[in-house]
């Protein structure tokens, strides 16, 4: 162990990245340590010019990153005119003032902005005796334009999602809240990849202590790099070996802008379409979107009938198994004749009948979304049609088996927190194993295990199953009767926001007095 | 420490858990009628109905089939166990539904099955009780006629007893608790039983008709109505149906409505009334040492279903006669159960004593050992009123003078 540590400290100054050099005012030496820092990457483009009649100079940036017209047009036409007379002493604040129409330029002595900017895709500007840079940023954003959330689906309500840049989410982010308490701090972590993270919150609302202990946590990271924001969760999220999401992962602008006016802490990663909420709930796994944009009925109706929904995805089959097996006594009977006519064929034992069938289904569900789209239909086909109708028919496997696990999977499908959250859909099989050795009282034995390991979760420090355990009424008439107007006046306890009152009282009276 | 208090916590968990086995549900059979027998040489017989689900054969509804299983043993308990004997399922009670007890059986005595019923998990307390004349596992044995298994049949049957206030079923909650109340006492289980008729009910369905057209031979029918009497754990006597409803109306215990018909002789007239609210209360307004006094006073209301004959004048004093009459009938019909109970049973089935418990408890420490002797010389006198609500569709009767 000693011995290995040793090696990592070892490792771990060999890859912190770039050798840093001093800028000195020799263009000729700047070049020299710029270039070797970049050597073999062809896609790192010098260009030389002179300015000022006899001034060398040269502008560095990466081939695809930046706008070549913004270079062209507005740095070096601006620069090379051969009129231009920038006077004897040319320093790099005149250079900026006075000839660069560009939006943003910044200049530097460091090497380490230096080099941040040419990976952000801005600009380098080196002039001969100037021992400074010019950093001007031409970043052009490549990659998907914003478009419908592609998980998070809901019917009514904004449609936009998240895409790969941070900078557009923001923007996305940003023209929501018109406030200049919206706080947004940027870091840099990855010891390779140089992520850049964005921590979002509403200052004067979100708890300033949930804010330190999330920065705490990503400066704490050393690591390589960073590939999505699942990837940062891993680091920061208190319970690793849970199951159960500590953060609500959402693609959606409206969710984000939601969450922040609670009184939450939004983290973003450059590169990931998703959204890290902090801190989030149990109940957040089954809250949607579209409830806020819905009348009070529907929102309760829905809230209700996706929570019914995840208990049906994660003990249908679990109690399909204890009350065939075990309890026949509680089926009514003639559902009972029909099961047990539909059992009666089949050769394996329920559990495994259960264990098959949503193993199978399992299968379905990950070849679909590995399967390329044109060929996506023959797997329904192959799927619904082939394995759902011959297994029966074969008698491998009985029709109520196979309705059971149709409900599991539609189910799970209605749950939203289930399709940012698949691990979640693992907890029915613990279910399933304890319902065939013990039955009905197996499934409650395991459920009480199950509660006693949600009560211990915490995430950024609040209980995970708040505002249930420990109790607030008053919370759960703000979460979950969510939407009727005398429920909306206070941000959720549990979140301890600065200012807990969300809706004035007379916000909501439209007769007047 | 902690690691193993946990481990602890996970077998306690596991094996301080009450014992229940897995049976598959292929390898079940639904027991879902059971009837008690006395063989002739003194064995306990049981005859169980019940329903083992076959697989499906290819493009074919799911099948079911009912198993007439009989057994006996030294007790009723060893019966079932034997029934294993014969039986290619496990069987399970857990849906049974009614159970039904042999006469001979009834008249030996019931109170092994009470105490079989009561202290068995797998008899439910929503099991039905009755007793049929001559041999349960005989009235098992008649087929179903429209429905897919005679329990089905017996199920739908005992429904409609409600509506016609002539049959009656006793649930086992009840049954215990009137084996434990009125053990002295006695009290009623609802009868059912199998006649031999030509007139069968069928599907209509030519194939069936076919069958029926040419087989000119009686079938067997089965029915629920009227009642027996048990005294003391043992069968004592039967009550006719109507006799069994003067039972439920002393009682209260009419669940829909009841018909009734009088034959208004004097005028002329033949009318049935339904009888849809019923109140009845017994009360005693003279007690002393040498005498008791009971009264049986019934409220009822209902509305006029048929009426035939000529009517005078159809005004309200029409209809208080009509009203009247009635009344008398049903003071009649109570007449005939309460004479039945305390000249030809001899017991107190009709709960008279229940209400003189908790209305003269102190007389009641005196006369409760010999209830009985003092039950069969009370004057019960009847004081019934009727209220006709409504005259139906019809305002007059077709043969109406004016």
């Amino acid at each position: 162990m000693l011995f290995n540590k040793g090696l990592n400290k070892d490792k771990k100054e060999k890859t912190t990245g770039d050798e840093l050099f001093e800028l000195s005012s020799s263009l000729e030496k700047n070049k020299l340590n710029l270039e070797n820092l970049f050597k073999n990457c062809d896609d790192f483009v010098r260009r030389d010019f002179i300015i000022n009649r006899n001034r060398r100079a040269c502008i560095y940036y990466f081939d695809n990153m930046v706008s070549s017209e913004n270079i062209s047009r507005f740095i070096l036409e601006k620069l090379m005119e051969p009129d231009t007379d920038m006077g004897m002493i040319i320093t790099a604040e005149k250079i900026k003032n006075k000839f660069l129409p560009s939006h943003e330029v910044k200049i530097t002595k460091e090497t380490v902005e230096i080099l941040k900017a040419i990976y952000d895709g801005d600009c380098i500007i080196l002039v001969d005796g100037i021992d400074k840079a010019l950093i001007i940023n031409v970043r052009i954003s490549k990659g998907r334009l914003v478009g419908d959330p592609l998980i998070e689906v809901s019917a009514i309500g904004p449609q936009e999602g998240f895409v790969e840049d941070i900078y557009l989410n923001i923007a996305l982010l940003r023209k929501r809240i018109k406030t200049s308490r919206y706080k947004i701090e940027f870091c840099t972590k990855g010891r390779i990849t140089k992520n850049t993270f964005a921590i979002m919150y509403i200052e004067g609302i979100t708890n300033p202590s949930f804010v330190q202990e999330l920065k705490e946590r990503v400066n704490r990271i050393d690591t390589d790099g960073f590939i999505d924001s699942g990837h940062l969760r891993r680091f920061i999220s208190d319970n690793k070996l849970t199951p159960f999401p500590q953060e609500i992962i959402t693609e959606r602008p409206d969710r984000c802008v939601n969450h922040l006016l609670e009184g939450r802490v939004v983290v973003m990663i450059d590169g990931s379409p998703f959204a890290l909420i902090y801190p989030s709930v149990f109940i957040d796994l089954i809250k949607s979107a579209d409830e806020a944009y819905m009348s009070y009925y529907m929102a309760m109706f829905l809230l209700s009938l996706r929570f019914v929904a995840f208990l049906i995805s994660t003990f249908g089959a679990a109690l399909y198994i204890a009350m065939t097996v075990f309890n026949p006594g509680m089926i009514p009977t003639q559902l009972l004749i029909t099961i047990a006519s539909s059992r009666a064929g089949v050769p394996f034992p329920a559990f495994l009948e259960a264990f098959i069938m949503e193993f199978t289904f399992e299968i379905l569900r990950e070849a679909n979304i590995r399967i390329p789209k044109p060929i996506g239909p023959s797997i329904s086909i192959v799927g619904g049609l082939v394995i759902g109708q011959s297994v029966v028919q074969a008698g491998i496997v009985s029709q109520a088996m196979i309705i059971v696990v149709a409900l599991t999977a539609i189910s799970s499908f209605a749950v939203p927190g289930y399709t940012t959250n698949p691990a979640l859909r693992l907890i029915r099989f613990p279910f399933m194993i304890a319902a065939s050795f013990l039955g009905m009282y197996g499934i409650i034995s395991l459920l009480v295990v199950l509660l006693i390991h949600m009560a211990s979760i915490r995430s950024v420090g609040v209980p995970y199953l708040s505002p249930i355990a420990p109790i607030n009424i008053k919370d759960i008439q703000n979460t979950l009767l969510h939407g009727l107007p005398s429920f909306q006046k206070y941000r959720p306890s549990y979140l301890e926001p600065l200012n807990p009152v969300h809706t004035a009282p007379h916000s909501s009276k439209n007769t007047p007095e | 420490m902690k690691k193993l208090s946990v481990l602890l916590l996970c077998f306690s968990f596991i094996f301080l858990s009450a014992c229940w086995d897995a049976r598959e549900l292929s390898d079940i059979g639904i027991v879902v009628m059971t009837g008690f027998d006395l063989d002739d040489d003194g064995q306990q017989r049981v005859t169980v109905l019940s329903v083992q689900p076959f697989g499906q054969a290819q493009n074919q509804e799911s099948v079911a089939t009912t198993w007439l299983g009989t057994a006996s043993g030294k007790t009723a308990f060893d019966a079932l166990r034997n029934l294993r004997r014969t039986s290619t399922r496990s069987l399970m009670w857990m849906h049974n539904k009614i159970i039904l007890i042999g006469e001979k059986k009834a008249r030996n005595g019931i109170s092994d099955i009470t105490d079989l019923l009561t202290r068995n998990s797998e008899f439910r307390y929503g099991n039905l009780i009755f007793v049929t004349p001559g041999d349960a596992s005989e009235m098992m044995q008649v087929p179903a006629n429209l429905e897919k298994s005679l329990f089905r049949e017996l199920l739908g049957i005992i429904e409609g007893a409600g509506e016609w206030a002539k049959g009656f079923a006793l649930d086992v909650k009840n049954f215990s608790l009137n084996t434990l109340a009125s053990y002295q006492h006695g009290f009623v289980i609802g009868n059912m039983g199998f006649y031999y008729t030509d007139r069968t009910p069928f599907s209509i369905d030519f194939q069936e008709y076919l069958k029926l057209y040419w087989k000119d031979t009686e079938q067997p029918i089965v029915y629920v109505s009227g009642g027996s009497v048990i005294d003391k754990n043992k069968l004592v006597g039967w009550l006719s149906p109507l006799e069994l409803r003067g039972y439920l109306i002393l009682n209260s215990k009419i669940e829909k409505s009841f018909s009734i018909y009088k034959d208004i002789a004097d005028s002329g007239i033949k009318v049935t009334v339904d009888i849809t609210n019923l109140k009845t209360e017994i009360d005693f307004p003279y007690v002393s040492d040498e005498e008791i006094h009971a009264t049986v006073k019934v409220k009822a209301s209902g509305s006029i279903t048929e009426l035939e004959g000529g009517i005078p004048g159809y005004g309200e004093e029409f209809i208080k006669k009509i009203e009247d009459s009635l009344a008398e009938e049903i003071a009649s019909e109570l007449y005939s159960t309460v004479y039945k109970a305390q000249n030809d049973l001899r017991t107190d089935f009709l709960g008279f004593h229940e209400i003189f418990r908790v209305k003269y408890p102190k007389q009641w420490e005196k006369l409760k050992d010999n209830w009985c002797e003092v039950f069969c010389r009370i004057p019960v006198s009847y004081d019934v009123s009727l209220k006709i609500r409504h005259q139906g569709l019809m305002g007059r009767s077709f043969h109406s003078e004016d």
